[in-house]
């Protein structure tokens, strides 16, 4: 590995990197989902939550530093109690850079109690080639808990034509209801053969997959009808299972995936909480 | 016991005149065919290829040896932790039906054979066996005595024979290729028993992305040989 053509600052010579803790508890309290709990280690912070439309909080996530290295360690704990309902957003991407070796770890623990709900929207990771990622995410709800959120992945930058030639992904997800295991989804890319692996990534450098819980077939049938309208590909699909709906996609471009992604939740999202979708004001910046 | 029973024995598992319906799955290989993604023998190998190194020796054979494991170590633990490890890796909804109509046939064959009697784990450890195929063949496996290396093997060969038929009938491909195609990939099954051997427990999961698409599409294709 070239060391020359690391991109931004990337601290080679440490052994540990940034360790970054943030957890966020959230309550119903006076009608309102409110931050009760909050700690954070290092560069991670949350901006104070705000309430478009009532007693739902918006919260965003920020990591000052912009871009993660190996042996940079990020950790995201969210609790969310009873009855509140939070959505939760980045105001940009996730950057991880060129690795001299060490992995970067991307811990992501979401639980989520009886009555409350979460949007979980990140916007996308991108891994510049030569970077190592190691991300683990645990969803756990409890009874009549919401779910809706999404993971997007963009291996490279398509834009600079550069490939992920080299570099690691390791990804997990684990879904729990009622501490049940509903859904592992899975993705290692540990050498560049898999980038076009036939019934793997087909070349596609990104990839994207949307989880809404506790869903029948009435939303299905509507989330299938929505990609129908949007023209979707042959590489996007949605399945039911055990009361998860999963969408999966494949793609070229972080725009159109993201706005397939955003139909979709516009059309659960009056089902499954009641409202209607409004798009958070920090994407359109 | 005679030598050779443990391997006829295996024949028998693994045979697709074995009851459970194998040959009514395509895994996705029916939506792959259609939209365009096989077209022919070259196709074909890439998708058998890439579904043996990112499922088979990465999903299922791994887990395959665990609860083989368990059963050698009567866990019921274990057992149910791996079954349904598997079951919940499972994409789509066709999958996991796949996976529960085979479990359960396989289950009903098992438990009629005259020796399964003495199998107390038929009634007591149910609930994976009928969620996780993969749950029976390591259960019959403990019986009968099969050697964990041959169970692998004679899995991933039972996996490959069942692709490619479904693939002869899907692509099309010509009997004779299909039989030079498992020719082809008898050499790659012993490399995906090694690799799948040596696996740490985080490193379990299938990466097929384009599978599970494939196969989350299948579910309302328009006409359909396969059921999944």
């Amino acid at each position: 590995m070239n060391p020359a053509s690391a991109k931004p600052a990337t601290n080679l010579a440490s052994a540990t990197g940034w360790q970054a803790h943030l957890e966020l508890g959230f309550a119903h309290i006076n009608a309102r989902a409110r931050l009760r709990h909050s700690r954070h280690i290092g560069p991670l912070r949350v901006q104070r939550a705000f309430y478009p439309e009532g007693n739902l909080a918006h919260i965003y996530i920020l990591h000052p530093p912009g871009g993660v290295v190996g042996g940079d360690q990020l950790h995201i704990t969210l609790d969310i109690a009873h009855k509140a309902q939070v959505l939760c957003t980045t105001p940009g991407s996730g950057k991880f850079y060129l690795s001299a070796g060490e992995w970067a770890v991307l811990e992501q623990t979401l639980r989520i109690k009886s009555g409350a709900s979460l949007e979980w929207f990140p916007q996308e990771n991108i891994l510049f080639a030569g970077a190592r990622l190691r991300a683990r995410t645990r969803i756990e709800l409890e009874d009549d808990a919401v779910f809706m959120g999404w993971d997007i992945t963009c291996l490279g930058r398509p834009g600079s034509q550069e490939r992920f030639e080299h570099g690691a992904f390791d990804a997990r997800l684990a879904f729990y209801h009622n501490q049940k295991l509903l859904l592992v989804e899975n993705q290692r890319v540990l050498d560049k053969q898999v980038l076009e692996a036939a019934a793997g990534l087909r070349g596609q450098p990104m990839q994207a997959t949307l989880l809404a819980f506790p869903c029948d077939e009435n939303h299905l049938e509507q989330v299938r009808n929505q990609l129908i309208k949007n023209g979707a590909s042959t590489l996007t699909g949605a399945t039911l299972i055990d009361g998860l709906l999963v969408v999966r996609a494949l793609g070229d471009n972080s725009e159109t995936l993201k706005q397939q992604l955003i139909t979709i939740w516009q059309t659960l999202r009056p089902g499954l909480l009641d409202r209607p979708a409004v798009l958070p004001r920090i994407w359109a910046t | 016991m005679s030598d050779s029973l443990p391997g006829l024995r295996l024949l028998q598992l693994i045979s697709p005149n074995l009851p459970t319906g194998a040959f009514t799955y395509s895994q996705g290989l029916e939506w792959a065919v259609e939209c365009g993604w096989i077209q022919n023998k070259t196709d074909t190998r890439h998708w058998l290829q890439s579904v043996l190194e990112h499922s088979l020796q990465t999903l299922e054979l791994p887990i395959l040896l665990r609860l083989l494991h368990a059963v050698n170590n009567n866990s019921h633990a274990e057992f149910q932790h791996w079954a349904q490890w598997l079951y919940a890796s499972r994409e789509t909804s066709e999958l996991r039906n796949e996976e529960q109509q085979r479990a359960r046939a396989l289950l009903m064959v098992l438990k009629q054979l005259p020796d399964s009697e003495q199998w107390p784990e038929l009634e007591n450890w149910q609930t994976s066996l009928r969620h996780c195929q993969l749950a029976g063949y390591a259960l019959a496996a403990h019986h009968w005595q099969i050697p964990v290396k041959d169970l692998l093997t004679g899995y991933t060969w039972g996996w490959l024979e069942n692709t490619v038929a479904a693939a002869i009938k899907l692509v099309p491909l010509g009997q004779t290729e299909g039989q030079s195609l498992l020719y082809r990939f008898s050499t790659a099954i012993n490399a995906a028993v090694k690799y799948a051997s040596a696996l740490d427990d985080d490193a379990i999961g299938a990466s097929t992305p384009a599978l599970a698409i494939a196969s989350s599409l299948h579910e309302t294709q328009y006409s359909r040989l396969f059921r999944s």
